[in-house]
């Protein structure tokens, strides 16, 4: 069992990102932004070119920085791809969901995420083809931490929480700290007073499917580390990362934060009792749970 | 009498594009003056303050500082102008700090520059100072207040539009944020506010308009207005300017 | 004769219960404004309901009650209405988007359990043990098919009636005012949620009806059939015909019925052989590209909503 609380934290830790991306969205945009979860795949699979681009320009960064195995290449085609990742947000929003606001037909975003969605995923595999792919062919030995209660642990996935963590206390810090970051929260709590205390609502916009995306990526990248890259990833990934932003509080960043990792470890932990054919029911049934006993999530409040 | 600082004519505005609710209004404010705006629930008062303010849409008429349009501008674009607004609710963020508030509106501002406006404000508002930390959703009613007015003041505006400064208010705080508004025309701010405690605000104001249904009802110097036997009526809906036949 | 009009018989049915579905979604919101995002599982529930009651008994899951057939057809209906109500239950009240997720959820759920309990559902390969009704009076399978073609005309004859009559009723003008200005209705004394439970419900159950005849025709129905892609489906029936609009809906559901297996047909014709692997993926792309296309440069559909004149 303290295998899948592990387990869970690490996956927790994924859908965090993926959800501050979303919980912003969500919130500011008023509507459940279906192809959220795609931009993990963009993330991923834009890391990946990048990957083979600057391996082959920077051979000296194909070396992998043991005991993991990352190349310093895909260090920096992480952050390549969380550029490009968070930039496609802000294009796909200028194309399609701008103009569906624009035109007063807010309740039709919603919808018109779900064609983005089909169209981004189906992209990808009309791209890359329908198989997965990985970072490295390397085969990775994970470390036995204890035999009994077993507990294997890649050095990856210490790498990926880690990181993890680190940039959400980046986030932290920058929201707490900077006028940005007040700028940030001030249109989550109130967009008519920020904009009346000179904050340009169309700019932050963009910021917020740029941040958003740029997390999203670094989601993606750490998925495709710990398990493997593949066209579906988005869609696999939809329904925990909307658990999350529901669980934690639909506007609230640390919310959204919380939310994943209570719905990472709480999927691994179902695990140990339900046969793991159900495991993409649970994130439904912990949404249903949070209907049920306090809708508004943990750290959220109602908002008209 | 010098020129007005800010010119409404013929205002036509609303949110929704065929349901005006501010029919054909004029409005002049003065250089250094406080002008309120008085009249019955639902008279439009809210709505001419933030049409200015460039919240609600303008769909016809004139809005003018200091000769400048102000039509088309965004929220945001306004302190360019010299024009700061207080809302009359919701009008500071609750979850950030006093300092964070401050902090927002003077963002534009580099930072030494931003460290030398909050120290003037906190030495005017002496009890955001000592409460600095805390964030302003625990502050009580009039102290929410008061950052409202100093997130305003931030900007060292020229105009200071504000919709019912003393509501929620206990009588002596009211006065006292009254007062404060008097005060700022002495500075050289203009004040146009938006009152329903009528007796108190023409007390301090120079110029009265009265709104009803949308229209304006009544103008003039402020002592005038307050001597007025028509106001009585026109709050109790009895007697209105007749609509203009369009 | 007979050979080559079996397929548009074969079309016409299918599109016909499509249709049916449209029309329900119609109903949630093209008049009432609430976005489904899950129209697989009260489809799902409908056909799975209806084998499980109707069904003959099987050795490896439940069911088999062999119940007369209309009764079996209203279970799985209202095995729909009851999973709505759930739903509806909890969500109706909250933001919009809340029913927009419950609602993708239930189907992915839905969706996984029926895959995975074979217990209830036979699991990843299916169910079968459903004899027609009827089958065994009308043996020519032409006839038999077209005959069911006439059933399922006249349900969706008989639910686009219905609805249209609903819609100039008391009840539909009710409708379509919480739709435009919730605090305005709220302000006559009509609890917005309540009605909006209502009509969620009773366009679900209606998919369900619509979901019982995919499952009489087939007198199979396994996982494959209420996978997302079915969800995706009946959206872009509906917003291409025009949402709102009844009519609207059914020629929607024809459209984009055609366009699917032309392009499926088209695809594994005439497409070079690495692309047949990508016959699904491109009719995916095309009917992202469709909802879209549609929601940005037409989003009231070819066949606008008419206003509505009441009695």
């Amino acid at each position: 069992m303290i295998q899948n609380l592990v387990d869970g934290f690490l996956v927790g830790s994924i859908l965090s990102l993926g959800a501050i991306g979303l919980t912003m969205v969500m919130h500011v945009l008023r509507f459940a932004n279906f192809s959220q979860a795609e931009l993990l795949s963009i993330g991923a699979y834009a890391a990946l070119v990048f990957d083979g681009v600057f391996g082959q320009m920077l051979p000296l960064f194909q070396s992998t920085l043991e005991p993991l195995s990352l190349t310093g290449a895909l260090v920096l085609s992480m952050l390549a791809s969380m550029l490009l990742t968070g930039l496609s947000a802000v294009v796909i929003d200028q194309l399609v969901f701008r103009r569906i606001r624009d035109s007063g037909e807010e309740l039709s975003m919603v919808f018109a995420s779900f064609g983005v969605a089909l169209i981004i995923r189906n992209g990808i595999s009309l791209l890359f083809g329908l198989k997965s792919h990985l970072y490295s062919n390397e085969i990775v030995f994970a470390i036995v931490v204890s035999r009994d209660p077993l507990l294997l642990i890649k050095p990856d996935q210490v790498f990926i929480l880690i990181a993890a963590l680190v940039l959400m206390v980046l986030l932290h810090l920058v929201l707490s700290r900077t006028t940005f970051g007040y700028a940030l929260q001030a249109v989550a709590e109130n967009p008519v007073l920020a904009q009346v205390s000179g904050v340009r609502l169309s700019f932050m916009v963009a910021m917020i499917w740029m941040i958003g995306g740029a997390l999203a990526a670094t989601a993606g990248v750490f998925y495709g580390l710990n398990n493997q890259i593949n066209p579906v990833m988005g869609r696999d990934l939809v329904l925990p990362i909307f658990a999350a932003t529901i669980v934690g509080g639909i506007g609230s960043i640390y919310g959204a934060v919380l939310g994943g990792f209570i719905v990472g470890i709480a999927s691994n932990l179902a695990l140990v009792v339900l046969p793991s054919g159900y495991s993409p029911a649970v994130p439904f049934l912990i949404i249903l749970l949070v209907l049920i006993f306090r809708p508004h999530g943990v750290l959220g409040e109602a908002r008209t | 009498m010098s020129d007005p600082v800010l010119r409404v004519e013929k205002l036509v505005a609303g949110y929704v594009r065929d349901l005006p609710i501010l029919w054909e209004v004029d409005l002049k404010l003065n250089a250094g003056s406080m002008t309120v705006i008085i009249g019955p629930n639902g008279a439009g008062k809210s709505t001419l303050i933030k049409a200015i303010a460039g919240i609600v849409p303008v769909h016809s008429g004139l809005i003018q500082v200091e000769g400048r349009s102000l039509l088309g501008m965004r929220p945001d674009q306004m302190s360019r102008h010299g024009l700061a607004y207080v809302p009359q609710t919701d009008n500071i963020f609750r979850k950030l700090t006093i300092r964070q508030n401050l902090d927002l509106v003077l963002r534009p501002l580099s930072l030494r520059q931003r460290e030398e406006r909050r120290e003037v404000l906190l030495v005017r508002f002496p009890t955001l100072r000592e409460k600095q930390e805390i964030r302003a959703g625990a502050l009580s009613g009039g102290q929410r207040q008061m950052l409202a007015i100093a997130m305003a003041l931030a900007g060292e505006p020229r105009i200071l539009l504000m919709d019912e400064p003393s509501a929620g208010l206990s009588p002596k705080v009211a006065q006292e944020v009254l007062e404060q508004a008097h005060a700022l025309t002495s500075q050289g701010v203009s004040v146009l506010l938006v009152e329903q405690n009528v007796k108190q605000a023409l007390r301090f104001a120079d110029y009265c308009y009265l709104l009803a249904d949308g229209r304006n009802q009544l103008s003039g110097p402020a002592t005038t207005i307050l001597q007025s036997p028509l106001i009585g009526e026109i709050y109790l809906g009895g007697n209105r300017i007749p609509e203009v036949a369009s | 004769m007979i050979g080559w009009l079996s397929y548009p018989i074969f079309f016409a049915t299918v599109a016909s219960i499509l249709a049916i579905a449209v029309l329900g979604l119609n109903l949630q919101w093209g008049i009432t404004g609430l976005f489904n995002g899950g129209v697989a599982a009260f489809f799902g529930a409908g056909a799975y309901g209806l084998l499980i009651l109707g069904g003959t008994p099987q050795p490896d899951h439940m069911g088999g009650f062999e119940w007369f057939y209309p009764v079996a057809l209203l279970g799985g209906v209202l095995f729909s209405g009851l999973l709505a109500w759930i739903v509806g239950l909890l969500t109706l009240k909250l933001r919009h988007d809340y029913l927009a997720i419950a609602t993708f959820g239930v189907a992915v759920a839905f969706e996984n359990f029926v895959r995975n309990a074979e217990w209830f559902s036979g699991g990843a390969k299916g169910m079968r043990g459903f004899e027609r009704p009827l089958e065994s009076w009308i043996a020519d399978p032409f006839w038999f098919n077209l005959a069911f073609l006439g059933v399922v005309l006249m349900a969706l004859m008989g639910v686009y009636a219905l609805l249209e009559r609903l819609l100039r009723s008391p009840f539909g003008r009710l409708l379509r005012a919480i739709r435009e200005d919730e605090h305005a209705a709220q302000s006559l004394g009509k609890t917005p949620s309540r009605v909006r439970l209502t009509a969620f419900v009773t366009g679900s159950m209606i998919m369900g009806l619509a979901g019982g005849l995919y499952a009489t025709f087939y007198a199979f129905v396994s996982p494959q059939d209420v996978v997302p892609t079915l969800t995706f489906q009946v959206w872009a029936m509906l917003i291409v015909g025009g949402a709102g609009n009844n009519r609207g809906g059914v020629l929607g559901a024809f459209l984009i019925w055609a366009a699917w297996t032309a392009s499926g047909w088209g695809l594994s014709r005439f497409a070079p052989v690495e692309l047949q692997l990508y016959t699904g993926t491109l009719q995916y792309i095309l009917i992202g590209l469709i909802i879209v296309g549609m929601l940005l440069w037409r989003p009231q559909g070819l066949l606008p909503e008419k206003l509505i004149m009441s009695q």
